[in-house]
């Protein structure tokens, strides 16, 4: 989610197409993120580039910047299913998760990733007279973590953007989809967000960010959306969410005012915002039952032409939601020999909504534990995260998966899952239950 | 026993070898004609798989295709395993195809449309682990998942990565950057780009269908075929994205059709939970304008129209393997007769008659088993010069399919062994039985079996006759199929050719008392009589003397004889025929098409726009506009073509059934008229109904008539402009037909004509009498196979005469050493001996000009309207009967040189110490 992974989309599709997306997804013929990041032989000329922070300017930057190569809509979220006949009550992100994990006294956790990669094959248009006629590639990642039964199911899907309208973005009312995997917002809200101005949040001073942004909570523009996607398995599971994401904070810019360093030279940054914490209701299917769920989602935005440069090996992202209201995320630029790279950093957004940037300095990762997938990859699988801001209580963190293997076994190998977040207090150590803080999700890439 | 057999086959080798080469060449007729034949339907096979991949069902629609924005909706709808497929044919431009086997005839390619991203699984050369796939601007990355994100705008794509990246990739992948992001890009094999002479990144030319002139294509990627199979099934095939081929074909908007591969539904698949979007859920969402078909059904529709191409070759090759038995039937009686006195003392040493018939038997059995060894390697030798013939024959008549190499399946092999065999075996049964059953003594004369071959005529032609009486019951029986929505032809086409089969040889068997009744005219001739004197009298009267062998080198001829004069006449009528419905069809002075080489049903366009500016011109009367589109009929795709007729147009058109003024009423009323090979194939007769695939859904269409058209046999559904655009919204123009004033200069006419087009789009502007040469050009082309068939039943017959002769020659030793000694010079012993072969000749030649005629009829009447529901008129040239009187004369003739000389040169003394 910090990197710009589609950018080499093509290379990837191909692959699932060797191994035929139909069929279980063999191993062999998936793809690490070194394999695809070809770093400097690609030709970045003719696209911008993500030299220095912008103005971001809403609803508009929800949707697509096709002058950029690459880009994402990035959906995860931790969801929990309600009680019967309890549709959509109570207040998601309280407390109780910690004894859903432990007991599953209100029934299970869940989790679920939705993705919708955009890449640009060339940076001018093709021309020509067939709707088929594109430069627009489209990926997108479904999966969904069962907690309870400790499942998970990732499935893929690739198409072409482009006038004909298999897969691309659509601005009012907000759309983006490929296939019959969508986000989109309801007609019937259009209207009155037509009516409203677009808001801009191109904030020259960073120092009035959270000020400016703590002032548009709750209503960032184009919630609530419809998020749908369904895969049948060859086996003939199904698996399927039917969400709706109400609403949130405004969005957090990362990086300075949203522009986000991914290495040493000047093009190889983002621009990337997220909505940590969005409303979030609907419809869960897994493993033939379908389950009535309520949570929150994080929405990450990122757009870039960037590339990996040489040395770094990949990256470890996590997007997590402590109980307190507060939302961390961290992004660790791996180096090929070990360590992590300077560019590295996070964003703490406080409770009230204000937000703090952190650069590698502020930030100590130790990983703890490790596990190996059946596809022979070793991952970690424990980290104890300290933020070292002063005033800061944040030490002490540790981060684990709740499933171990929650490996994306596609074209593109990753793992992404559902993390809970434990904190071990100097003070009144209790239960376990006592120590959850919080829960979230963990990207691990270039393994 | 054995033994002595084997003694007296090394002291006659000439015989033997005769034999072994006449079922040599028998079963090598029968294998290679068997073995071109399935080369080219497996070359077809190989293509199909190569395009249709691992496809089990397809999504068609009528001319107009498949809507794109149906895919568009069964994609949002959730459905998977769907690929959309653009598909169509291309041709390319002179300059580049320089391998054109004949001026003016363009390579057609096949052009491929297909979304990479949908591709997932369903075509293996661009999907396989082991098919390597390279990409132009970022050097060789097969296999390594290599970066392959080139832009595809400075084609600079990078390799060079970290080695241990590398290895960590399995699967293969190449970069279709530059095939998406360009317009006017493809992939070829590298197999056709060498044979085209062309490498990565260059441009080749190519005609393509409407809306432009020539179109250059640049090949951005080369596909490595992982295998011959592979190779084989891309070497004509153009793979572009899909947005090129719909710019490239004129197709906007327009899918050929949606490839699905479904899941299948297996009986034990009940168990589990209904599957969300299985096929059923497909169909059901599918509107009416379109079909769900499987995949295999199609293709196998399309190998089906050359049923009745591939059923006659194998018939002809039948034939001579008929002619080869003659062959060892003669061999093995000659063998009987020689050992009449081994034979003889055997019996009277007590060997059984049934060790007798066994011993003769496995004699013929090994001859028969050394023939058609020779004969399996013959075939394949022959098989690789037909198939070129047999594939073109296809090419211009049913599909485009390449043969790049000649298939060997086992089992022609062993269809060829078991022929051989068994051919040996049933021509070897008589003479056997004739070994086993003589008394011990009258074995011992010779003149014996003479005299029961005299004897036997009769029976014999009683035998005939009852096979000529089988052969009449197997002409007139039909097999009706229990489907009246199968086509038919079938089986009625094999009770046909065995009729024919039973005919040849009740003929056959009928040539000894043929052939007596012959010698006794003969005698009463001046000539026979007196006048010539002893040595024609001999000679004459030797044809008869000798009638167990002679009869049979007369028959073996005859039959190749007559087979050469059926053909001829049938091929000669059909020309005539062919040649007479042109000139009443063709009436127009010039014919304006796309310009391509391709099959029957191409979809090319013309601008619509050329027919306004082509009635400007000065002296043109009048156009007509025809569409030729492919729709869904009654079992599977339907040649439909559609004219703005006038009713002077329409009068033009030769009626089969179905009155004139009723049939333009009915194409007035939104009717259809059918040709005669349609009419035959799906039954239907005026006031019939039927079913085509419109863009509303299925629409019944009355059969307003049925009319002669030669144009192609799988037959053609007609109906006017205006209908056909009542039910579908194609409004392209596949040829424009100009006619001009009596009193213009055609040729300049014609230059106007092409220098209209020349500038905007490659068309052929053909006169009216290079329409007809063309067209009897593909008619010549497609029975030169025929001409090559005939060639060799006559070699087969001529080694059959020669080993009779050879025989005669052999026998008569000792006759001819008296008849030197008592002073007859060799050249009198050779001109007897010549003139005995060429009254062998000529009794053949003259049996053979009724049988020729008859067959000639049944092919005719019979075969080709069981084949492809042709009517023609039979019209007998009269060269092809003197020309085959003097073909079978001549072979005689001339097989009866050699012996005639040897007959001559011996020396009487030799011959006389023989016994």
């Amino acid at each position: 989610m910090k990197y710009p992974l589609g950018l080499t989309l093509p290379v990837v599709v191909l692959v699932a197409a060797a191994c035929g997306s139909q069929s279980p997804t063999p191993v062999s013929g998936t793809m690490s993120v070194l394999d695809v990041l070809g770093g400097d032989e690609i030709s970045l000329e003719g696209y911008d580039r993500a030299l220095a922070p912008r103005p971001f300017v809403f609803p508009r930057d929800h949707s697509a910047h096709p002058e950029f190569r690459s880009e994402w809509w990035y959906l995860t979220g931790v969801l929990r299913a309600e009680q019967a006949g309890d549709p959509r009550t109570g207040t998601p992100e309280d407390g109780a998760l910690g004894r859903v994990i432990a007991g599953g006294e209100q029934g299970r956790l869940f989790g679920y990733q939705l993705t919708f990669f955009r890449t640009s094959m060339a940076p001018q248009p093709r021309g020509g007279s067939s709707a088929w006629g594109t430069t627009q590639a489209w990926m997108a990642h479904l999966t969904v973590s069962d907690v309870g039964a400790q499942r998970f199911v990732a499935a893929e899907r690739f198409s072409r953007g482009g006038p004909l309208g298999l897969a691309g973005n659509r601005g009012a009312p907000f759309r983006v989809w490929l296939d019959d995997w969508s986000i989109h917002g309801q007609e019937q809200e259009r209207s009155a967000r037509d009516a409203a101005a677009p808001m801009v949040e191109g904030l020259p001073d960073p120092k009035l960010e959270s000020d400016a942004q703590s002032s548009q909570r709750g209503d960032a523009p184009f919630l609530p959306v419809r998020v749908r996607a369904a895969h049948e398995m060859p086996d003939g599971e199904r698996i399927s969410i039917d969400l709706r994401l109400d609403s949130s904070a405004a969005p957090v810019l990362h990086g300075d005012r949203g522009h986000s360093r991914k290495g040493d030279q000047p093009g190889n940054a983002s621009y990337y915002y997220s909505m940590p914490r969005i409303i979030t209701g609907g419809v869960l299917e897994i493993a033939g039952e379908s389950h009535a769920v309520a949570g929150a989602s994080w929405l990450d935005r990122e757009w870039s032409s960037g590339t990996l440069e040489p040395g770094l090996a990949g990256w470890d992202w996590f997007g997590l939601r402590l109980d307190d209201g507060r939302d961390l995320m961290i992004y660790l630029l791996r180096l090929q020999d070990g360590g992590v790279h300077s560019a590295s950093g996070g964003t703490l957004v406080q409770a009230d909504g204000r937000s703090v940037r952190l650069t590698a300095d502020d930030i100590r990762v130790e990983q703890t534990a490790a596990w190996t997938s059946p596809s022979g990859v070793r991952y970690p699988s424990a980290w104890n995260v300290d933020v070292l801001l002063p005033g800061e209580d944040l030490r002490g963190l540790e981060i684990r998966p709740l499933i171990a293997d929650q490996e994306l076994r596609l074209a593109f190998r990753y793992w992404e899952g559902i993390v809970q977040v434990l904190q071990i207090r100097q003070l009144g150590q209790v239960s376990r239950d006592d120590n959850f803080v919080g829960t979230g999700y963990v990207e691990l890439t270039g393994y | 026993m054995r033994l002595a057999g084997r003694r007296h086959a090394t002291r006659q080798p000439s015989q033997l070898v005769l034999a072994v080469l006449g079922v040599a060449l028998g079963v090598a007729v029968v294998v290679s004609v068997d073995l071109a034949g399935a080369s080219a339907r497996r070359g077809f096979e190989l293509s199909t798989r190569a395009v249709t991949g691992r496809v089990t069902h397809q999504i068609v629609g009528g001319s107009a295709g498949v809507p794109e924005a149906l895919y568009v909706r069964l994609r949002s709808a959730g459905f998977r395993g769907l690929a959309p497929i653009v598909d169509g044919y291309v041709a390319l431009a002179e300059a580049t195809a320089s391998d054109s086997p004949r001026r003016g005839r363009r390579r057609a390619l096949r052009l491929i449309g297909v979304d990479f991203f949908a591709e997932g699984g369903f075509r293996s050369y661009l999907a396989s682990p082991r098919a390597g796939l390279t990409a132009p601007s970022s050097g060789s990355i097969a296999s390594t998942g290599g970066v392959g994100a080139s832009d595809g705008v400075d084609g600079q794509g990078g390799t060079g990565r970290p080695e241990s990246a590398v290895a960590r990739v399995g699967g293969p992948s190449f970069d279709i950057a530059p095939l998406l992001v360009r317009p006017g890009t493809a992939m070829v094999s590298s197999a056709l780009a060498a044979e085209l002479g062309i490498a990565k990144g260059e441009r080749i030319d190519l005609k393509v269908t409407s809306g432009g002139t020539n179109e250059q294509v640049e090949i951005v990627g080369l596909i490595e075929p992982a295998d011959e199979l592979s190779r084989q099934g891309l070497s004509d095939l153009l793979i572009a994205d899909i947005a090129t081929a719909q710019e490239l074909l004129g197709q906007p908007g327009r899918l050929t059709r949606i490839d699905v591969i479904a899941v299948s539904e297996s009986p034990d698949d009940s168990q589990r939970p209904p599957r969300a979007h299985g096929l059923r859920d497909l169909r059901a969402s599918l509107p009416s304008s379109v079909r769900l078909v499987e995949a295999q059904a199609r293709a196998d529709a399309t190998i089906e129209m050359t049923r009745a191409f591939r059923l006659n070759l194998a018939a002809m090759s039948l034939l001579a393997l008929l002619c080869g038995m003659f062959l060892i039937f003669n061999t093995m009686t000659f063998s009987v007769l020689k050992r009449r006195e081994v034979l003889g003392i055997s019996r009277t040493l007590g060997v059984t008659g049934r060790q007798l018939f066994g011993l003769v038997l496995t004699e013929a059995l090994a001859v028969g088993a050394l023939g058609t060894v020779l004969g399996l390697a013959g075939g394949i030798i022959l098989g690789r010069g037909l198939v070129g013939l047999v594939t073109q024959t296809v090419n211009d008549l049913y599909f485009v399919t390449s043969v790049r190499s000649l298939a060997i399946p086992g089992e022609t092999l062993a269809k060829g062994a078991a022929l051989g065999l068994l051919a040996s075996a049933v021509a070897a049964a008589a003479p056997a039985w004739e070994a086993s059953t003589t008394s011990p003594r009258s074995a011992q004369m010779r003149s014996h079996i003479e005299a029961r071959a005299r004897r036997w005529a009769p029976r014999v032609a009683v035998a005939g006759i009852v096979a000529l009486a089988l052969a009449v019951l197997l002409l007139t029986w039909r097999v009706t199929p229990a489907d009246p929505m199968q086509p038919r032809g079938g089986t009625d086409l094999l009770l046909a050719f065995a009729g024919m089969f039973a005919l040849v040889v009740g003929a056959a068997l009928l040539a000894p008392i043929a052939v007596q009744a012959a010698t006794l005219v003969s005698r009463q001739l001046p000539w026979g009589a007196s006048g010539a004197g002893a040595v024609s009298r001999m000679a004459i009267r030797g044809v008869a003397a000798s009638l167990s062998r002679t009869s049979m080198a007369i028959a073996a001829l005859m039959v190749a004889v007559s087979v050469i004069i059926g053909v001829r006449v049938m091929v000669s009528s059909f020309r005539l025929t062919l040649q007479e419905w042109m000139t009443h069809t063709l009436s127009a002075d010039f014919y304006v098409a796309p310009a391509a080489s391709g099959p029957a049903g191409a979809d090319l366009q013309l601008d619509a726009d050329f027919r306004a500016q082509l009635e400007q011109l000065p002296g043109v009367v009048s156009t007509l506009t025809v569409r030729r589109a492919e729709v869904e009929g009654p079992g599977g795709p339907t040649l439909l073509m559609t004219f703005d007729l006038s009713r002077a147009d329409f009068d033009a058109y030769r009626l089969v059934e179905g009155s004139r003024n009723a049939a333009w009423a009915g194409l007035l009323n939104g009717g259809v008229m059918i040709s005669e090979p349609y009419a035959f194939r799906h039954r239907l007769a005026p006031g019939s109904v039927l079913g085509l695939l419109t863009e509303a859904g299925e629409r019944d269409f009355v059969v307003a008539g049925v009319y002669t058209s030669f144009a192609t046999d799988r037959g053609l559904v007609m109906m006017l402009r205006t209908s056909y655009e009542q039910h579908w919204s194609d409004r392209g123009i596949s040829g424009i037909s100009v006619t001009a004033l009596p009193d213009v200069d055609l040729e300049v006419l014609g230059g106007l004509v092409r220098d209209l087009f020349n500038t905007r789009q490659a068309v052929n502007v053909q006169s009216n009498r290079a329409l007809r040469e063309a067209s009897l050009e593909v008619f010549d082309r497609t029975f030169l196979i025929t001409s090559v068939l005939r060639m060799l039943v006559t070699l087969v017959a001529f080694v059959g005469v020669l080993s009779a002769l050879m025989a005669i020659q052999l026998e008569r030793r000792r006759e001819l050493g008296v008849l030197r000694a008592i002073g007859l010079t060799p050249g009198q012993v050779w001109g007897m001996a010549s003139l005995q072969t060429t009254l062998m000749g000529l009794y053949a030649g003259l049996l053979a000009l009724p049988l020729g005629l008859v067959l000639a009829s049944l092919m005719i009447h019979v075969i080709n309207r069981r084949s492809f529901g042709w009517t023609m008129q039979m019209q007998v040239p009269p060269e092809a009967l003197w020309q085959a009187l003097l073909l079978s004369i001549g072979a005689a003739l001339l097989a009866g040189l050699y012996p005639a000389y040897r007959m001559g040169r011996q020396p009487p003394l030799a011959a006389l110490r023989e016994e």
